[in-house]
């Protein structure tokens, strides 16, 4: 018995030994690609659902796909259109027709990218059997949305191959903005015989034909995707990296170590552990760009008390922005002074729009005014004790501290007991969009660089008007912006709307957003632009 | 023998077409669609969207092709990544799960039946005290704790393994060892206290006194009798374990079958929903029955199908 207790033991300790010497044996087995213009990215979190441009429907597949196809234009680092496929282009004098001229290029597999590859692809975003979700990024064009709902024809849909390297659009109404728009990807191109010949073209790297700077070389579903250098693209020679290695990390604590590792040499917000980042932003670690972005809470106008403007504005007035950003997020957010976020270009003179009007909310609180204001609101509504107050987001820990934050402010400034309800993320949609709420918090990026992008969704007709609030005056500008082409006038015309939304606060905007960067010191001249896509083509690595 | 397991696989079907009728109906009540987004689509694209991936019909309409397609082995195809097919994403995403899976399984059924039967053996003393601290370690802390623990140690700070990712051997000792923890210290316990409970019988008191030495006392007269428990164990916990680690596979970036558990059901992708939950109850299923089946072989009194007399 005890001899066999004693082999047991030492059975246990080999054992223990055994497996130690067999992990230190299998360690340091990876090495890194020889290749010196090889560029690790670590902001895809997981498969891209889509990268067909008519399926693709986030930013993620975004990312890939602005790197394997290319548009009529690309935008540059201020935001504007610079010449892609298409060399140059006209506009005409009522801006609804625009005539492009494209450049010879090529598809991966070898065919000349031709005007009828644009038409065919943005009819097929439009065509209802496509089923495509971002059809509405082309209702701008002529019949586009009529087409999309089965009430017109493809051919009546303004846009047309006139001949091989020459592309007419026809718009609904002047939108300054199509222009950029064509870089968006759902815009983007496909090649007609490809598409036609297999449907599923884009599901895998062997069958993907693109246009773009690098082509689809390796994707392993679920697990990484390798992006190398296009050798027929026409502008090859300004493409330094030979390739772009990008593995999916759906932990953001993964990825930052694998930053730190050295195995990562680029990353943004998808890199950074969240608990991270104030500590990080403040070693200056990580770089913080302004997004284009809102956060905000949406009242519900046809729920009491909310009804009443007065008790919005109170409300609003008793939330102290700075100490949100300060104390809360920590992330080098900005106090929001208007809806519109910053970095939004006012498209009369190209400055930050935010800097174009003036403070439309302080970013401090002003407690007497709004309990002077709330006390009045009660009056005007005959009532001396507001009903129950709820606030909905949906469930996440930093939406759940903002909203605590808010909680407390409500209390100490106006003695309001709010109650908090979190729902999972779809549930909490639903709620919104079926006017279930009181108050709902919202995030809004932009669709495309322009403030229309955030005005227009106020309008009465608005899908996206989720206060269900209606304002003669405003939908009037909002619809006299829409038919100018006079950007002066336009612009204009959309600050005023800015202010009647301000006044009237159907929503409480409380912070602008911003994107995180993470960058090894040898990485150079990756672009982050307006449109929160990050370009690598220019990008190049230096000697560590 | 063959009636029995024919009879078995008819319950097994019936208890599967239960269950997948159960999780259409649930699914289906759940608030919100695949389409529900932030931004609100227009009316005309959402009835676009719901004719292609035929929810515009009826739920019985949607059921019955379901079941039509699903009894011709056709999972359908997901609706959150674009011509994905259901299929593919299980037969893509099983063999990694499973290999992990059978890693760790081994690891934990290995390890735990010997460290289960040491800490029996030596009974109250320190070695005993220190492995079921051990197991209690292992049974307490989550591997969402140990994972991120073992990237920090042994990928970043000490280099020993990679810190992430799919494809070769080293990628997978660490979340193999981070998805052993649990089961491991699971069949620890439960071996010692079999095992120990085997130690009282009188038979064993009556092997000793025969003088048969005791490595043989140990392996064929306790050893066979405690592992029972630990085989009824094993079925449900491989069944879990191979189909994927929702936590684990996350962290180390593993492309399992162990998130669509979770993602389909965010991301209201249905199909998705019920091919994995359809795979996931067959392959328990199907689990259980082998265990049942294991018994007999380990436990002659145990008779499978036949009334007791």
């Amino acid at each position: 018995m005890m001899r066999s207790k004693r082999r047991m033991t030492q059975l246990v300790a080999a054992f223990t030994v055994l497996s130690m010497v067999f992990l230190a044996a299998c360690g340091g087995g990876s090495s890194q690609a020889s290749d010196d213009q090889v560029l690790d990215i670590g902001m895809i979190v997981s498969e891209p659902p889509s990268l067909d441009p008519a399926k693709a429907q986030d930013s993620q597949s975004g990312h890939i796909l602005r790197h394997v196809l290319e548009g009529l234009v690309n935008i540059d680092k201020d935001g504007n259109p610079k010449p892609g496929i298409a060399k140059e282009w006209e506009v005409s004098d009522d801006g609804k027709e625009i005539t492009f001229h494209l450049r010879d290029a090529t598809w991966s597999n070898g065919d000349p990218v031709t005007a009828e590859d644009f038409e065919y692809a943005w009819k097929r975003v439009l065509n209802p059997d496509t089923g495509a979700i971002y059809a509405y990024q082309l209702f701008y064009l002529k019949n586009g949305e009529e087409y999309n709902a089965g009430e017109a024809e493809a051919d009546e849909v303004g846009v047309d191959a006139v001949d091989d390297k020459t592309l007419k659009v026809e718009l609904k109404q002047p939108t300054p903005y199509f222009i950029s728009l064509t870089a968006f990807y759902t815009l983007l191109p496909v090649n007609k015989d490809v598409v036609e010949e297999n449907g599923k073209w884009a599901a895998n790297a062997d069958t993907y034909v693109g246009n773009g700077a690098f082509t689809l070389d390796v994707w392993e579903h679920d697990s990484k995707i390798e992006l190398k250098k296009n050798e027929d693209y026409w502008n090859a020679d300004k493409v330094k990296l030979s390739k772009i290695n990008v593995p999916f990390n759906q932990e953001e604590q993964t990825a930052y170590q694998l930053f730190k590792s050295g195995k990562l040499d680029y990353g943004d917000k998808n890199s950074l552990p969240v608990d991270l980042i104030p500590e990080l932003v403040e070693k200056g670690e990580v770089e913080t760009k302004k997004k284009l972005g809102s956060y905000s809470y949406i009242f519900n106008l046809e729920e009491e008390p909310f009804d009443n403007k007065k008790i919005r504005k109170a409300f609003a007035l008793a939330i102290d922005r700075k100490k949100i950003v300060e104390d809360v997020t920590q992330g080098g957010e900005a106090p929001s002074n208007g809806w519109v976020p910053w970095g939004m270009p006012d498209p009369a003179n190209g400055e930050e729009w935010v800097k174009q009007h003036g403070q439309y909310q302080k970013s401090s609180a002003q407690p007497e005014k709004a309990k002077e204001l709330l006390e009045e609101g009660m009056e005007e509504e005959g009532i001396d004790k507001l009903p129950e107050i709820t606030l909905d987001y949906n469930t996440d820990d930093s939406h759940k501290k903002i909203a605590e934050a808010l909680q407390q402010m409500w209390k100490k400034h106006l003695d309001v007991d709010v109650k908090l309800q979190n729902s999972e993320w779809k549930v909490f949609l639903e709620k919104q969009s079926n006017g279930d709420f009181q108050m709902s918090r919202q995030g809004w990026l932009p669709d495309y660089i322009d403030p229309m992008t955030y005005l227009d969704m106020y309008t009465t007709e608005s899908d996206q008007n989720k206060a269900n609030w209606h304002n003669e005056e405003y939908d009037e500008l909002i619809e006299k912006a829409k038919s100018t082409n006079d950007q002066k006038k336009r612009s204009k015309l959309m600050h005023e709307a800015e202010e009647i939304l301000m006044e009237e606060m159907p929503i409480i905007p409380i912070y602008f957003y911003t994107e995180f960067i993470l960058q090894k010191d040898h990485v150079k001249n990756v672009i982050y632009k307006k449109d929160a896509s990050f370009d690598f083509r220019e990008a190049y690595l230096t000697e560590e | 023998m063959l009636r029995y397991i024919g009879k078995r696989l008819l319950i097994m079907l019936i208890t599967l077409w239960l269950i997948s009728t159960l999780t259409f109906i649930l699914m289906n009540s759940i608030p919100g669609d695949p389409f529900t987004s932030e931004k609100k689509l227009p009316e005309s694209t959402l009835e676009n969207l719901k004719a292609q991936y035929g929810l515009d019909k009826p739920l019985p309409m949607q059921y019955v092709v379901y079941m039509n397609n699903l009894i011709h082995g056709d999972l359908g195809f997901s609706i959150k990544n674009v011509n994905r097919s259901v299929n593919d994403m299980l037969a893509d995403g099983f063999p990694v799960s499973a290999q992990l899976g059978a890693q760790a399984m081994i690891l934990a059924i290995f390890a735990g039946i010997l460290m289960g039967t040491v800490a029996a053996l030596r009974q109250n003393r320190m070695s005993d005290y220190s492995l079921m601290v051990l197991a209690v370690i292992g049974l307490s802390i989550p591997n969402f704790v140990i994972a991120p623990l073992f990237q920090k140690y042994f990928g970043l700070n000490w280099e020993l393994l990679p810190i992430a990712g799919w494809g070769n051997f080293d990628q997978t000792i660490l979340p193999s060892i981070a998805l052993a923890f649990t089961p491991l210290a699971l069949v620890t316990r439960l071996m010692r206290s079999s095992m120990l409970e085997v130690l009282g019988q009188d038979y064993i008191r009556t092997a000793r006194a025969k003088g048969l030495p005791p490595i043989r006392v140990i392996s064929f007269h306790t050893l066979r009798n405690a592992i029972i428990p630990v085989i009824t164990l094993i079925g449900p916990l491989t069944a879990a374990i191979l189909t994927g680690s929702f936590v684990v596979e996350k962290i180390f970036s593993i492309p399992g079958i162990g998130k669509y558990f979770v993602e389909s059901i965010i991301n209201r992708d249905y199909p998705v929903i019920m091919g994995a939950t359809i795979f996931f109850s067959a392959f328990l299923i199907l689990m259980n029955f082998l265990v049942d089946l294991a018994y007999g072989y380990i436990d002659p009194r145990i008779k499978l199908g036949k009334k007791e007399a």
